[in-house]
């Protein structure tokens, strides 16, 4: 009896949603963490700041955060398969192909993150109140196209990773480099020229611009493009990697 | 007689055992470089980028943010580095190791109080570095001054390793673990004067800021470097902290070994 392709793609979609509501406490936890990020240090450092509002500037970084960390379970998930509970040999007799397979993995980990982010994309655009449908509906996009970035980095990250503090390690790096090397806690004029092209680099930099542009004046097209060429890129990279690692 | 020199030999025994977990838990330091890479690195860009760049941006007469954030973002870091010890301590679990550990001839509160003050040591060994940068920084160069300092951020080391290993052994799931570890980590960090003063801080947060030990040994810290006034009430505070934390580890230890896992 054949399956066909796109029932294979569900189950590997089912299993990986399936991984994320077995904890549901795990989800409020990431909320209490995307609020004290927002209503503590945000609320803080706003007062702190004159001129703009601070506080509604930082707050698509804050969701993006969230965003970041559940994305970035699809590598983690991936690397203990690989290091840990020898699951990947399992994994690689499968009859589905490599890239569908882990084409359906990033995918899985994009839909996990907009899920995880919702309540606290919500809270932004409550705050932000968008006049525009664009202004209300385009942010869970952006959400998504950092995620594809964040599942793609974590995908290479656990495919260049044999031991665990390494997969740590870099993953550290890397939400050290998105968090702070972007234009989510400061705008880019602030940024000295030489750290100037890391942070167009970052995925992270056109996801807050766009998410702010969209839930101002309901449009961000450059924004929106820049960081859907920066995910596909990454995504596509991630997917070559997976291929050739895991080659026999 | 012959039951004294029983009982010293015995005490030699433990104390030898004592140190053998705490040097254990330092020698992770020199197995594990990459871990020192990347705090090594999260603390350059936190001082070097972010709070060079948000001190242009915080626009407080008289209050300059850099130099306040760079002792704040030592204390994190020691917190942070702290928080690692549930991190083996639940790995241990995990693979079996922590039933091997429980076996070793001490007491569940000496082996709680071994791997919190191993956790500690660690802590102030990989922070030293990073002090000696923010302390050229800002011209801190007295030695007693500095001598003191560490002891707080000791205390303050132990009582958060303590609290990890709670943790390590309360939850089960390890998303779940990941997941409550790193909120513990920023409620105690975002909920403290480490980062900023407690006068710009949301009203409900100033209010919980002054219970939190992070804020204790900031505030003690700072007044010790600037020849301020120490509140002893917040040192009283650290010290109970350190205290409470390090019984829970050993009640949570004596539960779950003494009445073992049922699934």
């Amino acid at each position: 009896m054949s399956v066909s392709y796109s029932s294979k793609v569900v189950i590997i979609l089912e299993r990986d949603l399936k991984i994320l509501f077995h904890d549901k406490i795990s989800l409020v936890l990431l909320f209490l963490n995307f609020a004290i990020d927002l209503f503590v240090s945000g609320l803080t450092f706003s007062k702190m700041i004159t001129g703009f509002n601070y506080f509604l500037f930082i707050a698509p970084g804050a969701a993006l955060v969230t965003a970041g960390v559940v994305s970035f379970q699809t590598g983690r998930e991936i690397f203990l398969e690989k290091a840990l509970r020898d699951l990947s040999p399992y994994h690689l007799t499968l009859p589905v192909p490599r890239y569908l397979y882990v084409a359906t993995r990033i995918g899985s980990g994009v839909i996990k993150s907009v899920v995880a982010t919702a309540p606290g994309t919500v809270v932004i655009l409550i705050l932000y109140s968008p006049t525009t449908l664009m202004g209300a509906v385009g942010p869970f996009l952006i959400i998504a196209l950092f995620s594809l970035a964040g599942a793609a980095l974590s995908v290479m990250t656990a495919m260049v990773s044999r031991r665990t503090e390494v997969f740590i390690t870099l993953r550290s790096t890397i939400q050290l480099y998105l968090t702070f090397l972007s234009t989510a806690f400061y705008p880019l004029e602030f940024i000295p020229p030489a750290l100037v092209p890391f942070t167009l680099l970052n995925p992270k930099t056109w996801a807050v611009q766009a998410f702010r542009n969209l839930v101002q004046d309901g449009s961000a097209p450059l924004d929106i493009l820049a960081l859907a060429l920066t995910s596909m890129m990454l995504a596509v990279l991630a997917a070559v990697a997976y291929v050739r690692t895991t080659r026999m | 007689m012959a039951t004294t020199a029983q009982n010293l030999l015995q005490d030699k025994a433990i104390h030898r055992l004592l140190v053998t977990l705490v040097a254990r838990d330092l020698r992770v330091l020199v197995k594990a470089p990459w871990i020192i890479v990347s705090r090594g690195l999260a603390f350059v860009v936190q001082i070097f980028v972010f709070a060079v760049l948000m001190s242009r941006l915080v626009d407080v007469p008289g209050f300059d943010f850099f130099t306040y954030y760079a002792l704040g973002t030592v204390l994190v870091t020691v917190a942070s580095v702290a928080f690692l010890t549930g991190y083996d301590v639940y790995e241990e679990n995990e693979t079996g190791m922590l039933d091997y550990l429980l076996s070793l001839p001490l007491s569940r509160r000496g082996y709680v109080m071994a791997r919190s003050v191993g956790g500690a040591l660690r802590s102030l060994v990989y922070v030293t570095p990073l002090f000696a940068i923010v302390a050229f920084l800002r011209g801190f160069f007295n030695p007693i001054d500095i001598a003191v300092s560490y002891v707080m951020i000791f205390l303050l080391a132990t009582g958060i390793t303590g609290l990890s290993i709670s943790v390590a052994l309360s939850v089960r799931n390890q998303d779940r673990f990941d997941v409550s570890l790193a909120l513990l980590e920023l409620f105690f960090i975002r909920f403290s004067t480490a980062l900023y003063p407690q006068a710009f801080m949301p009203l409900a947060a100033g209010m919980i800021a002054p219970f939190s030990p992070v804020t204790m040994t900031s505030d003690a810290v700072r007044a010790i470097l600037g020849h301020g006034t120490i509140d002893l009430l917040g040192v009283a505070g650290l010290l109970a902290f350190v205290i409470s934390m390090l019984a829970l580890g050993a009640a949570i230890y004596l539960r779950k070994i003494e009445g073992g896992y049922f699934d």
